[in-house]
């Protein structure tokens, strides 16, 4: 029906088509029935060349504006990444177009029957709509090309701005001077009256605004004092009364007096300007000259504490570095010293930015700047910090290693020598990378000392939070080990996550580029032909982990919920539920790499690889593995059954994927690879039942009467309630012994496991039965012949007369009688039910 | 636990060239494609019956019969009579 209506619409089309004739036919957008992916496609390759041609008048006009630059960048590369996109939505109407000119088929030939007029049309529509797509496909992808090349020009151009501000020379010269102190006075009574007129201005006609906005934000200012103070103040404050603080509780102080000062300093800031400018107090030329100000203390803020933080210049005992007394104050010091004159060069730099005074003023201010801070620099060397010999921070101290000493010179010399020769640009950035780099690297340091001070064995438990999580999980002390472990890990992490970025800020690089650089590293890094998409394989691991999971929790569910109540023989719901873990970390292992984009056929080619690997080296490996799965499958023995194999016999403890855990009677765990269970010969006492057959050997003198020792063994082990009566015991009269007549009663129980314990109480029986019945249970008998040559007369009689029935050689006398008893049963181990 | 953790992150190295299109010609002549990736323009050649991994990242085509196709970067091309059956 559908097909019926289109075909009757293209062949209306076709009709007017042919009706419009050649005048229609000049334009011949208008007259198609473009479809919608088509039109809108076109609209958005209209705006994106309009956008082009805006971004590339801005990358002019923004020569000078690193920032803007590189939001131009990013919206090129969107751009490209759109007009694949439109590309992309182009392709199923081209596809559709290139199925149906198929089915229409090639245009007839020369001297072939002509084909009707509405195939035609459609034909010739069809081609059109065709190259109408395909031109816009072609605008899409010189688009790209063009956005491509501005980008260039982007990298370009920032490149040398960069260069260009840090290589800039002036000349210093008299003039220079001139210049400078003119333009000086100007901006002191520019910012003089501009900063008058405004308070003049908002104290007569926004008073109100400017009291609420000063009441807000000193409540703000003392809500986060309090607070920080409330919560962090024992972290802040080095106690004077601690005599020996521990390493990392001076590391923790160490890093959130820095931390935590600083983020209160910059939310006050930042609070009390985005009140003041919420409330119109503000002017944007005094904000900017404010911001400049607040960056300024905040620097100040950030740089001392950290300074104040590894040097505690007045209490020895919280330094985290081996300085003396003295040395550690003085270097203190002129740290803070260095970053004042660098704060105020900043702000004074934001003002006359903000007033728009002559470059020359900026410049002269931050010459003079940098050669005071490469003066303090090339002090600093002057100082004797390190601590003395003998360990104590109060004596006399020693000079820096020479080769610090020697860079602190050539960058003070260096700097100074930078500004006087006119590149003051390079001076000032050298200058501040050695204050803010420096002050960041030593946080850094800090946070990877306390993360090494936190893995170290049991430091953990020490910590607050490992007591807070001793407190709740009460974990084993291996895991808070662990814990601990991970912990200082993460503090590895954050330092890394929080650091690096600063420090490529504090380069020049810009937050676009590092977020540029984290969105490239996490979908796609390319190396030659293939690339990598971190996300993927992050999400591939997270799903596989989750998968694991899920399965365990299952495996778990199942074993307890549903087996244990199918009343199933323990083996068996082993045999299953470890299958069942199989079965789930294949599937979670399957969707984790297809998660991570992994196409199963290029693993194929791993595998294949892999696969004359496992031929070789991993043979034995898989060999266990596959004789485990068939252990699981084919069951020749359970959890918990008695085997023996080869020279070792106990309980199965565990079948896992290579290796069948077998207990012995003496508690030893044997670990049996499964190749060696399937192959070898294996015992099992429990494999289809656990009946099993105990044997007592019993003798009895050659007096007793055999019939009758035979109903009483029979009696005693019916009288047994552990042994069974189906399969009935059974004695046998075995043997005539030497000095016995040999019994063996056997008997069966239900679980051969009780096999000692039943033993022993029918010995313990036919013992105590056999006495009363007045049954003799012999030993073998030695009789000793005594003959004595040579001795004398007397010694002979006295041992006649004492010993009874001594043969003398020239006098016998009545027969033997026994002497000495020796047994010769065999000891039997106790503890071994083995021996039946 | 730890031996899967690392196993699957070995593969994940090894095996992510996945994630670019494959192109494979089914024409018995070589094809050759303008490929225009990250804006610069190239020609790649199929051999007959071969295949490629071309732009993992998206990028124009223009096939040997003059119709421009987009590949965002995860597809399977066939070549076939010189025009493009993407998949």
């Amino acid at each position: 029906m559908v097909r019926l209506v289109r075909l009757a619409v293209l062949t209306l089309c076709a009709a007017l088509l042919i009706a419009a004739g050649p005048a229609r036919a000049q334009d011949p957008q208008a007259d198609l029935n473009l479809s919608s992916t088509v039109r809108s496609a076109k609209d958005t390759l209209d705006k994106a060349d309009s956008k082009l041609a805006d971004i590339r008048k801005q990358i002019d006009d923004n020569a000078q504006n690193d920032t803007n630059l590189i939001d131009l960048k990013l919206a090129l590369e969107e751009m490209s990444r759109q007009m694949i996109d439109v590309g992309v939505s182009l392709r199923p109407r081209l596809t559709e177009i290139k199925s149906r000119l198929d089915m229409l088929g090639a245009p007839p030939g020369e001297g072939e029957p002509e084909e009707s007029p509405e195939i035609k049309a459609e034909r010739a529509r069809l081609t059109q709509e065709r190259n109408i797509i395909n031109t816009l496909t072609g605008r899409a992808e010189s688009i790209t090309i063009s956005a491509n090349e501005l980008g260039d020009k982007i990298t370009e151009t920032r490149r040398s701005l960069f260069t260009d501000t840090l290589l800039k020379r002036t000349e210093i010269d008299g003039a220079f001077f001139q210049d400078a102190a003119s333009a000086f006075e100007i901006e002191a009574r520019n910012s003089n009256r501009i900063i008058s007129s405004w308070f003049h201005f908002v104290w007569s006609f926004k008073f109100d605004q400017l009291m609420v906005a000063t009441f807000l934000s000193s409540v703000i200012a003392l809500l986060v004092i309090f607070f920080s103070f409330r919560f962090f103040g024992r972290y802040i404050e080095r106690d004077d009364t601690v005599q020996e603080p521990g390493y990392l509780e001076r590391l923790t102080v160490a890093f959130w007096s820095v931390l935590i000062p600083t983020a209160a300093l910059t939310l006050m800031f930042g609070s009390t300007l985005l009140l003041f400018t919420n409330f119109a107090v503000l002017r944007p030329d005094v904000s900017n000259m404010l911001i400049g100000l607040g960056a300024a203390l905040i620097l100040v803020t950030f740089v001392s504490r950290v300074a104040k933080a590894i040097l505690a210049p007045h209490k020895p005992q919280w330094r985290l570095i081996g300085f003396s007394n003295k040395g550690a104050r003085r270097v203190y010091y002129l740290i803070v010293l260095m970053t004042v004159v660098n704060a105020i060069d900043y702000s004074l730099s934001s003002v006359s930015e903000t007033l728009g005074s002559p470059v020359v003023l900026t410049v002269a201010k931050s010459f003079f700047a940098t050669i005071v801070v490469g003066l303090i620099l090339a002090g600093t060397a002057r100082v004797r910090p390190m601590i003395s010999q003998s360990g104590n921070p109060a004596d006399p101290s020693r000079s820096w290693p020479r080769i610090l000493k020697f860079l602190l010179i050539v960058s003070g010399v260096g700097m100074v020598a930078l500004s006087l020769a006119g590149y003051v640009g390079m001076s000032k950035f050298v200058s501040e990378q050695i204050l803010l780099t420096g002050a960041i690297l030593a946080m850094m340091y800090i946070g990877f000392l306390s993360g090494q001070a936190t893995m170290e064995q049991g430091a953990f438990e020490g910590t607050t939070i490992g007591k807070a999580v001793q407190v709740r999980f009460n974990p084993s002390a291996g895991s808070m080990d662990r814990i601990g472990l991970g912990f200082g890990l993460l503090i590895y992490f954050l330092v890394l996550a929080f650091g690096l970025p600063l420090i490529l800020l504090q380069w020049g690089f810009q937050v676009q580029d590092i977020q540029l650089w984290v969105y490239r590293a996490f979908t796609d890094i390319r190396i030659g032909g293939i690339s990598i998409s971190l996300t993927g394989i992050l999400v591939g691991i997270l799903l596989f982990l989750l998968g694991l999971f899920g399965t365990r929790k299952f495996e778990r569910w199942l074993d307890s919920h549903v087996l244990a109540r199918s009343r199933m023989d323990p083996g068996v719901r082993n045999s299953i539920s470890t299958g069942i873990g199989y079965l789930g970390v294949a599937i979670a292992g399957l969707i984790g790499v297809l998660a991570a984009g992994i196409n199963l056929s290029s693993l194929a080619i791993v595998a294949g690889a892999l696969s004359l690997g496992i031929g070789f080296g991993l043979q034995n490996i898989v060999s266990n593995f596959v004789s485990g799965l068939i252990l699981l499958a084919e069951r020749p023995f359970k959890v918990g059954d008695w085997v023996e194999t080869g020279t070792t016999q106990g309980f199965v403890k565990r079948i896992s994927v290579r290796a069948t855990e077998i207990e012995t009677f003496q508690r030893q765990s044997l670990i049996v690879p499964n190749s060696e269970l399937i192959n070898g010969v294996v015992g099992n006492w429990n494999h289809r039942n656990s009946v099993g057959r105990a044997d007592i050997e019993v003798g009895v003198s050659y007096s007793a009467d055999p019939e009758k020792v035979l109903r009483i063994l029979e009696e005693i082990a019916l009288a047994h309630e552990m042994v069974l009566r189906n399969p009935e015991p059974v004695v046998h009269f075995v043997n005539f012994g030497a000095s016995s007549l040999d019994f063996v009663l056997k008997v069966y129980l239900a679980d051969v496991l009780n096999g000692m314990g039943v033993k022993n109480d029918l010995r313990v029986a036919i013992y105590k039965r056999f006495k009363e019945e007045g049954i003799e249970i012999p030993f073998p008998q030695t009789d000793v012949n005594f003959s004595v040559k040579a001795a004398s007369a007397e010694l002979v009689r006295k041992f006649a007369e004492t010993a009874d029935g001594v043969e003398m050689e020239d006098a016998p006398v009545e027969p033997p009688k026994p002497r000495k008893r020796k047994r010769v049963r065999r000891a039997v181990p106790e503890s071994d039910p083995s021996e039946m | 636990m730890k031996t899967f953790m690392i196993t699957l992150s070995v593969l994940a190295m090894t095996a992510s060239g996945a994630l670019a299109a494959s192109v494979t010609n089914k024409d018995a002549d070589v094809q050759v494609l303008v490929v225009t990736e990250d804006g610069a323009k190239r020609e790649v050649a199929v051999e007959a019956g071969a295949s490629v991994d071309i732009c993992p990242s998206g990028c124009f085509i223009t096939m040997p019969s003059g119709d421009r196709e987009t590949l965002s970067g995860s597809e399977t091309v066939d070549i076939v009579g010189g025009s493009a059956v993407i998949r």
